[in-house]
């Protein structure tokens, strides 16, 4: 089973990067690197004693990275789950949500010359 | 006249006026100086002035349309500055319109945070409702008058439960109009409740969330700009002043920065996006209100000011794109920062301010609630904050910017940069969310009460920093499982639209079922018994009455039947013989004449017991 790393890495955008802000390999480097740093610095006010909690789990090492990651994957896990009831395709008909994709009849546009 | 007392909305409603007069660059010139000249006037109202309208004090209080505090004076300066912004960015619109109905809105919302007394909030409260509802119309499409024809039955809605709680509030023993502040511990009741979820509505408080999602993305690109300042934050403003300490707020402001962080995710359009983290924000300061404290209710009111600007930032990039490209889906968008990397700058400052990255607004405003939450020993709404804090960077940080300004995408076509103008907007708001970010005193200082809070501290700053890096790796780890799509999520409106087919469906059945019952009675087989009756009756009527002469003629039962059938025939043909003719008529005019005779006896009776 390929790890979340290989697996981003074969991810078609990847391999194309993006056109203004480098690859995304790039970015998701700077991202591990950083977070890397940022729990040296959470050590190191643990160190100094200016790390503090008030409920246990918020004291622990490391809770805040927890919270960013779990709480963004367990978001995403409910969203989708609350996805498969609440998504209805367009794909097939209902014109009037394709209108809100594009501005076809803008009257600020059609009256606005282009400057 | 007093210049120093006029209040503020007057000057944009005179701007409204000379916008119908006025054409061309004049009439957006005009959409500028308003604001900005009420700006100053703002600015320069003496603290702690009132403005009574003493013609209507009563018992129940005085009309105060013009109080100025910190709180109100935050709020007037907030709108006014954004509707600066506003109308830059909708310079190049020279449709009249829309300019007058902003103009009146933003009138409206100021008008709302002077108000001294609840009768003077109501009249400012759904003028806004019904100036928005014509930004909304100024699309002129099938899609906006829908869409605006929902908006104001939802808006409408609130008002009237606003007005029957300001109603009941007023007529309780020692009611008054004034708008000071409702006590949870001691002035709940059905009155004081009403008013609340009315100013919820108008927060998108779910049920009634769906208004906000629906309504903004279907506005002109720039009406979404004005629409997403005003109205919600309008209401946080009343939450703020009347409702501090309500507990189920807290409760309340959790649910919706979770939930519009899962629609967010869920969402492929740009300003539905944008939509739903606009319910995410106001979950936050909704929350900050619950918790009541001097510490959350400056954050609930700078993370409102703060959240003006940014979302603004963020609507005005996602309208640029939109103007240039006409293109809302977020898959058909992409590599946008190539033709208009300006434009993707400053939608980055946005996503970097909503997310809360230090240095931007969000930082110094969205953490001192969190921050109070934390240290008021309330776990689950410090858990439940801090993770929509995280899903803000994944949707609105990341997943907007990403997909449409630097994801590739060959089969977009290059685009120019947005118009100077629309830069010089987004210039301004992104320069405001760094400097709120960067000097949070600036901010601090204009607050109801003193800030002891710090942002930016160690801990503080790592932390935060911590929540978003590993957020921001989240989004990189889920990005295989990004589905291209043209879906749309299904809102609570679903509730009130089925509900409301449901009654249109039962309408339809019970009443034209009945009226489809009455009319095959009527037309199936009462007018055809009558037709029968006319058509036979009498004929019949006159077989039964020679019935007992042809007994006392002594017939038999089969001449008696022949007989019958001979007249039933005659009759039906009216074919008697002459003399028999002149007989009935004799007899028939001599009836006649008794009725009349017993008719005028009557009359002539009851004619003297009357002077009797």
């Amino acid at each position: 089973m390929a790890t979340p790393s290989e697996e981003i890495s074969s991810h078609p955008e990847f391999r194309k990067g993006t056109s203004v802000a480098g690859s995304l390999r790039v970015a998701f480097r700077i991202l591990v690197v950083s977070a890397l740093i940022l729990l040296a610095l959470e050590f190191l006010l643990f160190l100094a004693h200016k790390r503090h909690g008030y409920f246990g789990f918020d004291g622990w090492f490391g809770s805040y990275a927890i919270l960013g990651l779990g709480g963004c994957l367990a978001l995403m896990f409910i969203a989708r789950i609350v996805g498969a009831i609440l998504v209805r395709s367009d794909e097939k008909n209902d014109p009037e949500t394709i209108e809100t994709w594009e501005v076809k009849d803008d009257p600020d546009q059609a009256e606005a010359a282009a400057p | 006249m007093d210049w120093t007392t006029l209040h503020p909305s007057l000057i944009l409603l005179l701007g409204a006026l000379l916008v119908i007069f006025t054409r061309g660059w004049l009439r957006s010139v005009v959409t500028l100086i308003a604001p900005a000249l009420a700006f100053w006037q703002i600015v320069t109202l003496p603290e702690g002035m009132h403005l009574p309208w003493d013609r209507f004090a009563d018992s129940i209080g005085t009309l105060e349309w013009l109080r100025v505090d910190s709180l109100s004076r935050l709020f007037g300066i907030v709108f006014t500055i954004n509707a600066v912004g506003a109308f830059l960015f909708a310079f190049y619109v020279k449709k009249s319109q829309q300019h007058v109905a902003a103009l009146v809105y933003v009138a409206g919302a100021i008008g709302c945070a002077f108000a001294g007394d609840l009768i003077s909030l109501y009249v400012f409260w759904e003028s806004m409702a019904v100036s928005s509802t014509f930004i909304l119309l100024s699309r002129q499409t099938d899609l906006a008058r829908a869409a605006a024809f929902r908006y104001v039955l939802i808006h409408l809605f609130g008002g009237l439960l606003f007005l029957a709680g300001l109603l009941i509030t007023v007529a309780a023993p020692g009611g008054s109009i004034a708008f000071d502040g409702f006590d949870f511990s001691t002035q709940q009741n059905a009155g004081t409740w009403l008013i609340l979820i009315g100013m919820l509505v108008n927060a998108a408080m779910p049920p009634f969330s769906a208004w906000l999602s629906e309504s903004y993305p279907a506005a002109t690109v720039t009406g979404g700009v004005i629409l997403s300042a005003y109205t919600t934050k309008t209401a946080i403003y009343a939450l703020v002043r009347g409702y501090a300490g309500w507990e189920p707020l807290v409760w309340i402001g959790c649910i919706m920065a979770i939930g519009g962080v899962i629609y967010a995710f869920l969402e492929h359009d740009m300003r539905r996006i944008l939509a739903y983290s606009v319910i995410n924000q106001l979950g936050f300061m909704i929350c900050g209100v619950g918790l009541g404290t001097d510490l959350a209710i400056n954050g609930a009111a700078s993370h409102a000011f703060a959240c003006i600007f940014y979302t603004s930032l963020l609507w005005m990039a996602a309208g640029a794109v939109l103007y240039r490209t006409k293109k809302s889906h977020v898959w058909e968008l992409g590599g946008v920062a190539s033709s208009m990397p300006l434009t993707a700058a400053m939608a980055l400052v946005g996503a970097f301010a909503i997310m809360a990255l230090p240095g931007f607004s969000g930082f110094t405003t969205k953490t001192m609630i969190i921050y109070e939450a934390h240290h008021g020993d309330r776990f689950w709404p410090w858990l439940l904050l801090e993770i929509a804090s995280a899903g803000a960077v994944f949707h609105a940080g990341l997943k907007m910017p990403y997909l449409v300004f630097f994801r590739r995408n060959k089969a977009l076509a290059p685009v120019k940069e947005a118009p100077p103008t629309m830069l010089a907007a987004m210039t301004l708001m992104a320069g405001l969310c760094l400097v709120i970010g960067c000097v949070p005193e600036t901010l601090y200082s204009l607050l109801p009460t003193t800030v002891k809070y710090q942002a930016f501290t160690a801990e503080h700053v790592v932390l935060q920093l911590q929540l978003l890096v590993f957020a921001g790796m989240a989004f990189f780890l889920l990005l295989p499982v990004f589905k291209r799509a043209r879906a749309h999520t299904v809102d609570f409106d679903i509730l009130y639209r089925r509900a409301a087919q449901g009654f249109y469906a039962g309408m339809d059945r019970s009443l034209n079922g009945a009226n489809a019952a009455v009319a095959a009675f009527v037309q199936g087989r009462l007018v055809k018994e009558v037709c029968h009756f006319f058509e036979a009756g009498a004929s019949r009527l006159a077989c039964y009455l020679m019935t007992p002469v042809w007994m006392m003629q002594g017939l038999s039962r089969d001449e008696m039947g022949e007989e019958r059938a001979r007249l039933f025939k005659r009759a039906r043909r009216g074919a008697f013989p002459i003399g028999l003719t002149a007989l009935f008529a004799a007899f028939f005019l001599a009836l006649l004449s008794i009725l009349v005779l017993i008719a005028g006896q009557a009359t002539v009776h009851a004619g003297q017991g009357g002077g009797h």
